[in-house]
């Protein structure tokens, strides 16, 4: 059979949902800062780290110390919603310490884009080592013998219309689709979303008109990393050798997807994201499974993000702009 | 002639130590037009920039109805009366033209807000049917329109105009000026105008200021500035 199966394609999905919003953050601080944020992914991680503490947790306190007869496995579902909620939180004041801390102030003593580029290297190595130190340390004795390193036994199995999957792979597109809309409504239905825009397009008329753009620029990074946060919060759920050092390797596909999308634009973005995640996904193993066909046996899958690389190099060459400048310039009739 | 309700005393400024005006001196009375002309790079719009904050300055000072205003950041002057009206990028391209006018009146009250802007829509009435476009749709001449429209939902007293008729053709150039003399006739606005077609500006002002490399030439009636043969000749390209 060619088609991956059905369950192959919920879980492409997923991910490429995944991605998307953290395309969306990163485009948005892109937007912001004019500077591309290596620790983007790492951010994603984090929130990731969130909901596994929050696991160990809750396993402590409901099944270690007696809560478990009761509440039988209750928490767990719960923690579709907590863990996102947390990590958009956690995560969102993490980026903002990143932008508060590194580059607000290298941006205001006049440091230059590769001096920034630098900058958030740095501050991706740091979080990376605070990350994999703090999972180190926290008092995981029950992971290491009840559920391995993955928390793919604490995710769900549902059944819909006779697919059996796991239920954070169908809560990552809602959650995904929640927030791109929320996001929506808030930068254009609100006062202080519309002033966000604003600040971000043309910073010297926003000061003019009153606009505190110091804030505006603060509270994209709070919701870029927030993003991130609630992305990595429920992607932990199907990964199953956690490690925080693999951001390095997402954050080629985070890459990739911004790019495909533009660079201007979270809507581009969002497309962009999910678009790769698709492709390395779902279309990796379509070409892989065609040329098994054809007597070609070659295991593509370990290459995925070439797959990203290669959309990044042909949308540089034949349309920068990205999808974004595509969709504009179908719409004005190519001209 | 009525008080004057800016005056500037011997400012000298520029960007950062590349200095443009020298020892500059010129009043504005309310309720007029100063029209402000001179040729290319003779620091016109540097000092509209100046008198707004958006340049660095040496020495000297300006004053605003009695109150030193000098060192203000640009958005408390734009609070307490003081519009400046750059020559681009003077409207959010990317915001629609509701949300632009929402942006201008930003400091406002929900109320007030919705008053004003309905307020000079009633001005400019072609914003009304464009109300949910993106002002990078409008053509040069609308952008201008919302760009002054944006100026007035905050009922300045005070507007200084950089250049707003570049760019548009002669025919939505005259109409924008007409707009603009209306400011002053019929709102009681003071205007301050940089405008390349030197003639359209002096014989819209009242009273005029001719810039050269850096310091006035001239400060006085407009229709004298604009009769004088040798100094339309030499500086203005009139004849």
């Amino acid at each position: 059979m060619v088609l991956p199966s059905t369950e192959y394609l919920i879980y492409s999905i997923a991910y490429g949902s995944s991605l998307a919003l953290l395309c969306m953050g990163l485009t948005l601080t892109y937007m912001v800062t004019k500077v591309p944020n290596f620790a983007h992914a790492t951010l994603a991680i984090t929130g990731s780290a969130v909901t596994l503490l929050l696991i160990d947790r809750i396993y402590h306190v409901f099944y270690l110390e007696g809560g478990a007869s009761s509440l039988g496995k209750t928490p767990y579902y719960t923690l579709y919603l907590i863990a996102p909620i947390s990590a958009f939180l956690i995560v969102g004041l993490v980026a903002l310490i990143q932008y508060l801390l590194v580059l607000r102030p290298l941006s205001s003593r006049g440091v230059g884009i590769i001096g920034l580029m630098i900058a958030t290297l740095a501050f991706d190595i740091i979080l990376v080592n605070i990350l994999t130190l703090t999972l180190y340390l926290m008092p995981t004795a029950y992971f290491g013998k009840l559920i391995g390193p993955s928390l793919k036994g604490f995710d769900a199995s549902v059944s819909v219309l006779g697919i059996s999957t796991s239920f954070s792979r169908l809560a990552l597109p809602v959650i995904a689709v929640t927030l791109a809309i929320a996001l929506h409504l808030f930068l254009t239905r609100t006062k202080f979303g519309v002033s966000l825009r604003a600040a971000i397009e043309n910073p010297d008329l926003a000061r003019v008109l009153g606009i505190n753009v110091d804030l505006a620029y603060m509270t994209s990074w709070f919701i870029a990393g927030g993003l991130a946060g609630a992305s990595g919060a429920l992607y932990i759920f199907m990964v199953e050798n956690f490690k925080p050092a693999v951001a390095s390797l997402v954050i080629v596909s985070v890459f990739a997807g911004s790019i495909l999308g533009g660079l201007g634009s979270i809507y581009g973005a969002l497309l962009g994201g999910f678009l790769v995640g698709v492709t390395e996904t779902f279309v990796v193993v379509l070409v892989q499974n065609i040329l098994a066909a054809y007597g070609l046996p070659i295991t593509l899958t370990h290459y995925q993000r070439l797959f990203s690389l290669f959309i990044v190099i042909v949308m540089l060459l034949l349309a920068p702009q990205g999808l974004t400048g595509l969709i504009s310039r179908v719409g004005r009739g190519g001209r | 002639m009525s008080q004057p309700i800016l005056v500037a005393e011997a400012l000298s400024s520029g960007y950062g130590k590349f200095q443009v005006l020298f020892d500059v001196s010129f009043r504005v009375y309310e309720n007029e037009i100063l029209a402000v002309v001179g040729p290319n790079g003779s620091g016109k719009s540097t000092l509209l920039k100046t008198v707004f904050g958006l340049t660095t300055i040496y020495s000297g000072s300006v004053i605003y109805r009695g109150r030193d205003i000098t060192r203000l950041p640009p958005y408390v002057k734009a609070r307490i009366g003081v519009a400046y009206l750059p020559q681009t990028d003077n409207v959010f391209a990317e915001l629609t033209v509701k949300e632009n006018l929402l942006m201008a009146a930003y400091t406002l009250e929900e109320n007030e807000a919705r008053d004003r802007i309905e307020e000079v829509l009633n001005l400019y009435p072609v914003l009304k049917e464009r109300l949910s476009y993106k002002a990078r749709s409008l053509s040069g001449g609308e952008r201008q329109m919302l760009a002054l429209a944006m100026t007035l939902v905050r009922r300045p007293d005070i507007i200084m105009l950089d250049e707003p008729t570049a760019n548009l053709a002669p025919v939505v150039a005259r109409h924008l000026l007409k707009k603009i003399s209306m400011l002053r006739d019929e709102m009681k606005k003071t205007i301050v105008l940089v405008e390349q077609n030197a003639r359209a500006a002096l014989e819209l002002g009242d009273r005029a200021l001719l810039m050269v490399s850096g310091r006035v030439s001239y400060e006085g009636p407009s229709k004298s500035l604009l009769q004088d043969v040798e100094l339309g000749k030499r500086y203005l390209g009139l004849r």
